[in-house]
């Protein structure tokens, strides 16, 4: 699912980092720089290091970016595409400002309520072989049952929450520690990745064995001072074929829910 | 199948931390926008190129990526490049790298390239693929740098040699790769103990006279595969199932495009041969270099005639030194009296033309020739007829190359270059080209006029050929240049006919003949012998064409 609507994308980044919109015209933006944003995405830490060493408030600039399909030297601004170095900035500026969390379900009630307790962990599969491939999997763990769910940003994606618990609100503490719950999601991962189709792995264990074999044939009448070299190729072959898989995870932490939600997450698996 | 699995465990000890400080946490959006993004950046099927939809304003060639992707998927990031020049081998390998480092493959990579390239592969990389890369600096960080362009001879340099091999680095590209052929040398045996994941050797010219050079190459990518050369070629003959082994071994690990199978379309090159009629003081003052002067080298005078024909200027210089070498009294009075004559002749005929050439044209020119000494005295004839010209040498430093480039692009008409240039710089805002003199070794030719008709020259091109009537000259052209067809076709198809009538170093054929000949006569005969063989193959092998 890449970012079919890359204007509104950057719109909606730059008015979460408080910054102001001055110019929202086809192919084209201005915006008004927070110092935060600035210090992050403008390259100029000397500029921000001599204003703070002489006391004095520095000015955050303007950033215009341009957003046609090509490149046009007479369009004044960035151009910025899917490649572009600044969008990558961007991106990996939002990477980390939404790692972790913890966040509890926006009510209107002024009742007393109680909010169930999810750990929430969204993770990339990394395929490591001949070639790599990732694969993006949502879990929710319900940590008083303990039951898991998948696909779980698609479930509570129509809810809102909020970082800071509702005056009326108390969440009940988990049963499952952290620890505990790690564990049931890493088992429950194995177990999903046990059942999958290998195809990738054998391609890339065969290319490995072949390589292997190919190694094999040029090095057995070798000489033995060619022994320490066989051996070094042949942990660069692993190195590089041996299929692996790593787990990222993009990001998580816990989430408290009314038991209404808790209810329709529950009934929606 | 067991496949080894590990997790990002860091993450919890963080969350824990974060929750307990209640820091660094997000709000409901930026979960969801971290979210989003990490998803559009996933990399999904195994054979598609990412580059691409990242790269929207470079119009890649189709075998560009088709290259690309054999590299990825079959030979895993180990690979001799070896296109013909002017397919932009430069262009695979940035496709390449980015593609391994948007895949998270590669994050440090060493580019050796020459030094007179350097500037360009840094502005490539960095202004079409985006990629951070530096050139190497007097006081460099080998450690801390991830992207690093830089010169085999600098990188060689003691002060970094230990350190760069210190460093793991995922890619080694070396362009012009070539210069590893032999594997006695220290660039070889420094590119050697480089530790590297991946390897792109980048060469025009994989092969120079024997199959060695490649088999030493193939030594750099798959270490000690083929042992040494002697029981290499030993077991080659022993049969079909070694052979079987080679064969795969050189599929695995070379690509080589040539003009002819690419969908490229290239511009049209313009010949024209420009005859110069000798005056009479030229042919008298000819004839009497292939009389008189005594001859010493196994290739007799041709030398002397050959940079007669370039220059009074390039014949005069060598004389000189002849004179001084000459220890016979009688011979260095002729050779005395023969430098007395050359100095009478009034103004070449060849220069004349040349400035006439010149005089109305508006175009940006290259002049080449084989010799220094024409060079100068070209220079010196341009300045006075006020037309703006620089000089190219391989023996200038990198700065002054790229100064002499930017001078040549931005203010001067005419950049004058010797042999040497012929590696090493890109002139695609150029597309008229002199050949001064012409060169007898047609691989020479090709790196000149590579230097202009290459990737990203979208003008047609036009190449004049200066040749002296009545001389060396005149047979040359016939040979290598009418029959051959050699202006109209890249010579990759020649270098394969050459290779195949085992006739590789046409140069010293031709220097033989001249010099084994008693007469002028004979001479031609034989020369018309070769041509006669060499146009039945090209007459099947490559395309007619209409020029001159």
């Amino acid at each position: 699912m890449p970012i079919n609507n890359l204007k509104k994308f950057l719109i909606d980044y730059f008015i979460i980092n408080q910054c102001t919109i001055i110019e929202n015209e086809k192919n084209k933006i201005t915006v008004k720089l927070t110092q935060d944003l600035d210090e992050k995405l403008m390259n100029r830490p000397f500029y921000w290091h001599y204003m703070k060493k002489l006391n004095k408030i520095g000015e955050p600039k303007k950033l215009t970016i341009n957003l046609g399909s090509e490149q046009n030297p007479q369009a004044d601004g960035e151009w910025i595409h899917f490649g572009s170095p600044r969008l990558h900035q961007i991106f990996n500026h939002i990477e980390e400002q939404g790692k972790y969390v913890r966040f509890f379900e926006k009510i209107k009630s002024s009742n007393q309520t109680p909010l169930n307790p999810w750990l929430v962990l969204n993770l990339k599969i990394n395929y490591l072989g001949e070639n790599n491939k990732e694969e993006i999997v949502s879990l929710g763990l319900q940590l008083i049952n303990g039951a898991i769910y998948s696909n779980f940003m698609e479930k509570i994606k129509q809810y809102s929450f909020d970082k800071n618990c509702h005056d009326y609100c108390y969440p009940i503490t988990p049963l499952i520690k952290q620890e505990s719950a790690v564990n049931r999601v890493y088992k429950f991962i194995h177990h999903y990745l046990k059942n999958q189709e290998l195809e990738w792995a054998r391609k890339s264990n065969d290319r490995l064995q072949k390589e292997m074999e190919l190694l094999e044939y040029f090095f057995n009448e070798a000489s033995s001072s060619n022994l320490s070299t066989i051996d070094q190729e042949k942990k660069l072959l692993k190195d590089r074929l041996e299929p692996k898989i790593k787990i990222d995870i993009i990001n998580g932490g816990y989430f408290y829910v009314t038991n209404t939600t808790n209810k329709n997450i529950l009934a929606n698996a | 199948m067991d496949v080894s699995i590990k997790w990002d465990e860091e993450f919890f000890i963080c969350l824990e931390q974060n929750l307990k400080q209640n820091i660094n946490l997000a709000s409901w959006d930026e979960f969801n926008m971290a979210y989003e993004t990490v998803k559009s950046k996933q990399i999904r099927d195994f054979d598609e190129l990412m580059t691409l939809d990242y790269l929207p304003h470079v119009k890649f060639l189709p075998h560009q990526i088709h290259s690309a992707k054999k590299v990825l998927t079959m030979m895993n990031g180990r690979a001799l490049l070896a296109d013909e020049v002017g397919l932009g081998k430069t262009i695979e390998a940035g496709l390449i790298l980015k593609e391994y480092m948007l895949r998270g493959n590669i994050k440090k990579a060493l580019i050796l390239v020459p030094a007179s390239l350097i500037n360009q592969w840094v502005n490539e990389l960095n202004q079409k693929f985006y990629i951070p890369a530096v050139a190497s600096r007097k006081k460099m960080d080998w450690e801390m740098q991830e992207i690093v362009v830089t010169s085999l001879e600098t990188a060689k340099r003691e002060t970094n040699q230990k350190i760069i091999l210190e460093q793991k680095y995922d890619l080694v590209i070396v362009d012009e790769a070539h210069k590893l052929r032999n594997k006695k040398t220290k660039n070889f045996n420094f590119v050697q103990a480089l530790q590297k994941k991946y390897c792109l050797l980048l060469t025009a010219t994989p092969m120079h006279n024997q199959i060695e050079d490649i088999f030493n190459l193939i030594n750099l990518l798959k270490p000690g595969y083929l042992g040494d050369y002697n029981s290499f070629s030993q077991r080659f003959a022993d049969g079909e199932s070694s052979k079987h082994y080679v064969r795969q071994l050189i599929e695995n690990v070379m690509i080589r495009n040539r003009r002819t199978d690419t969908e490229m379309n290239p511009s049209k090159r313009h010949i024209e041969t420009i005859w110069v009629n000798p005056s009479n003081e030229e042919k008298e003052y000819y004839q009497l270099l292939e009389s008189k002067l005594p001859s010493n080298s196994p290739f007799g005078n041709i030398i002397y005639k050959r940079e007669f024909c370039s220059s009074i200027e390039a014949c005069y210089v060598s004389l000189q030194k002849l004179l001084a070498k000459e220890e016979d009294l009688s011979k260095k009075e002729v050779i005395s009296k023969l430098i007395e004559d050359i100095t009478k002749i009034p103004k070449f005929t060849k220069a004349k033309k040349l400035a006439e050439l010149l005089s109305n044209k508006k175009e940006k020119f290259i002049i080449f020739t084989e010799y220094h000494a024409t060079q100068q005295a070209l220079l010196a004839l341009l300045i006075q007829n006020g037309i703006k010209a620089v000089p190219f040498r391989g023996g200038f430093k990198k700065s002054k190359k790229d100064y002499m480039k930017h001078l040549f692009e931005h203010y001067a008409d005419v950049l004058v270059a010797t042999e040497a240039a012929g590696e090493g710089i890109n002139l695609q805002f150029c597309n008229h080209l002199i050949n001064y003199d012409l060169p007898w070794n047609p691989m020479k030719l090709e790196q000149r006029i590579g230097r202009i008709h290459r990737f990203g020259q979208d003008k047609d091109v036009y190449i004049y050929n200066f040749a002296l009537k009545e001389t060396l000259e005149e047979d040359i052209v016939h040979l290598l240049y009418k029959k051959l067809h050699l202006f109209e076709n890249v010579i990759g198809g020649l270098d394969k006919i050459l290779e195949q009538l085992n006739m590789k170093d046409l140069e010293h054929m031709l220097n033989h003949i001249y010099s084994t000949s008693k007469t002028t006569g004979e001479a031609k005969i034989k020369i018309e012998n070769i041509s006669t063989i060499l146009d039945s193959f090209t007459q099947e092998r490559m395309p007619h064409s209409n020029a001159n």
